[in-house]
């Protein structure tokens, strides 16, 4: 008897950015071990810290909170995810350097989906409730 | 009205709500921990989210993910199954807050219930019998003996600040009464610096008997009759069967009556069990009342041919209550409770991943499970990885099915419960139905220590 093919397979359908395979159990980067040289061009995902909904403003005629090339200082804050009409402010932890937004606009985030593409990152984004 | 309903469980229970809501044509939404990424529940729900990590304090337990996960998927219900929220008031409030409509009793009924003492005064008011008991501490050892007179003996003396024993006597002469009165008060004095002591009528070997119930919210409640659970170790129910050995016709009416009059004096919604105690004179005493769907309710839907969770999604989708005298009583179920645990080493926990599974077939053989060849069962949850629940006409009929199924039932990789439900079987007192409650502990422990795992 073979075993059934229970990859992960999302199924929501708004969520086009879903990876095929299962993700990383917690959501620091952790795919860079510590002790290997971080080559400056390697990229790492911030991921979501909590289910909701996300946000890159404040309100959808502000600017949004950061940008593709940004460099970001800790503590700013990179987004915003709603839950239970809360409005969580993310933060970054440390020093990096945006790539990629990959989380669109005002649609769904989970828990552990990738939010932002990063460069020298070593900590993950952390989520402050407003 | 509701569409689309958000299961807010995992594991066999949240599999078992997701069916029923096919069943029905509802949508249903699996939640979901990172551990639980590859569990059925999430692979055979019309949608899944992730809701956060593997503790279940920042996912399972957590209102604001789950409620988060409900607002992007479009859900308007929630399903609590059991264990997790089931039975938090605060999350069934939030839920109504939110415009879902929650699937189980009013939270107030929650409430209610969850009290002990509220319980046991609402019980009492609808006429259903508790076990008799002081109000409160007992003032002194003559109260102490005017009580246990009104009682009956034997009767239980408890510190009120008790555990382990200690300030614990049971009397059985009523000569003795003051003197263990006074010597349960220095003890308790001594380990809990609080003399405070109760007293309740004791019941001598009691069974675990509990009533299936299905209220509609406007005071109409209907029974399910019976489950025995009176095979579990430490309060954990291991095997559960209906009809009772213990009870008939007659004393099943009676307890159902009673049980429908209280749940419909609180016009409680949705699927309840109360669940008693009952001695050897057939006397039986309410000890508490659980508000949702339970483990072992498949043994109840073998032998009314009822399914009681797509019944909790009609509820609150306010269909009728099927009336008393369409439920019908027909064969016996047993289930075995499979958990991955050593029994040979204390029943200890036994996570890891299922090389070999097996499932069991054939006439009479259900069994309700997420797991599957190759699964890796996470370390952060109850261990329960599948219910076995075997219909015969007859108790005979079914104990001979059990033993086949639980013996074709294969499982390498991790280690279950399966050989000691195969020795609890094998004993002359369940068998012949004879056992109460700490019977698996009185006479099992030994056979779990040499029953190592072939």
């Amino acid at each position: 008897m073979s075993a059934p093919q229970l990859q992960a397979m999302p199924q929501l359908g708004y969520a086009p950015q879903m990876p095929a395979v299962p993700q990383m159990q917690q959501a620091a980067p952790a795919t860079v071990p510590e002790s290997r040289p971080t080559p400056p061009t390697n990229t790492v995902e911030i991921k979501a810290p909590m289910v909701g909904t996300f946000y890159r403003a404040p309100s959808p005629d502000a600017e949004s909170y950061v940008r593709v090339g940004d460099v970001i200082e800790p503590g700013r804050v990179l987004c915003i995810i709603e839950a239970m009409k809360l409005m969580n402010e993310i933060e970054a932890e440390i020093k990096g350097r945006i790539v990629d937004i990959v989380a669109e606009n005002a649609l769904p985030v989970e828990f552990g989906q990738v939010m932002f593409q990063w460069t020298n990152v070593h900590k993950s984004s952390r989520c402050q409730s407003r | 009205m509701f569409t689309k309903v958000l299961v807010a469980n995992r594991g066999e229970i949240a599999l078992r709500v997701i069916r029923a809501c096919r069943d029905i044509g509802l949508k249903s939404v699996a939640v979901f921990s990172t551990a639980d990424r590859d569990s059925l529940h999430v692979r055979f729900a019309d949608e899944s989210v992730c809701i956060g990590p593997p503790p279940g304090s920042q996912s399972y337990l957590s209102p604001k993910a789950i409620i988060a996960a409900a607002e992007i998927t479009g859900a308007d219900a929630v399903h609590p199954g059991y264990g997790f929220l089931a039975e938090n008031a605060d999350f069934a409030q939030i839920c109504l807050a939110h415009e879902l409509v929650w699937i189980g009793p009013n939270p107030k009924d929650i409430d209610l219930m969850g009290n002990k003492s509220e319980a046991k005064r609402t019980m009492i008011k609808a006429g259903c019998p508790v076990i008799p008991g002081s109000d409160g501490p007992v003032a002194n050892a003559a109260e102490a003996r005017k009580l246990a007179e009104e009682f009956g003996l034997p009767v239980m003396i408890k510190a009120v600040a008790g555990g382990g024993g200690r300030g614990m006597r049971l009397v059985q002469d009523i000569a003795n009464v003051e003197t263990a009165f006074e010597m349960a008060s220095a003890e308790a004095e001594a380990a809990f610096s609080n003399g405070d002591l109760y007293l309740e009528k004791a019941i001598i070997e009691p069974r675990h008997i509990e009533i299936q119930l299905m209220g509609d919210g406007k005071g109409g409640c209907v029974h399910f009759g019976e489950r025995d659970c009176s095979m579990q170790r430490r309060h954990q129910k291991l095997i559960e069967e209906s009809p009772s050995p213990a009870v008939n016709a007659k004393l099943r009416e009676e307890m159902g009556r009673t049980a429908t009059q209280a749940a419909a004096s609180i016009s409680y919604s949705g699927a309840g069990t109360m669940e008693f105690l009952l001695d050897k004179s057939g006397h039986f005493y309410f000890m508490e009342m659980n508000t949702r769907i339970q483990v072992e309710h498949p043994v109840t839907e073998m032998v009314t041919g009822s399914d009681l969770v797509k019944m909790q999604l009609e509820v609150a989708l306010g269909h009728e209550l099927p009336k008393q005298k369409d439920i019908l009583f027909r064969g016996h179920a047993i289930e075995c409770r499979v958990n991955a645990e050593d029994a040979s080493r204390g029943f200890l926990p036994s996570p890891g991943t299922v090389t070999t599974w097996n499932l069991p077939g054939g006439p009479g053989v259900r069994v309700d499970t997420h797991v599957y060849h190759g699964y890796a069962i996470p370390p952060f949850y109850d261990s329960l990885i599948a219910k076995l629940i075997v219909y015969g006409a007859n108790r005979e009929e079914a104990l001979a099915r059990c033993r086949r199924a639980l013996s074709e039932f294969i499982v390498e990789g991790v280690h279950t419960t399966i050989p000691f439900h195969l020795q609890m079987l094998d004993t002359e007192a369940f068998q012949t139905g004879n056992v109460h409650t700490k019977w698996v502990e009185q006479h099992m422990e030994q056979q779990a220590k040499a029953g190592a795992v072939a």
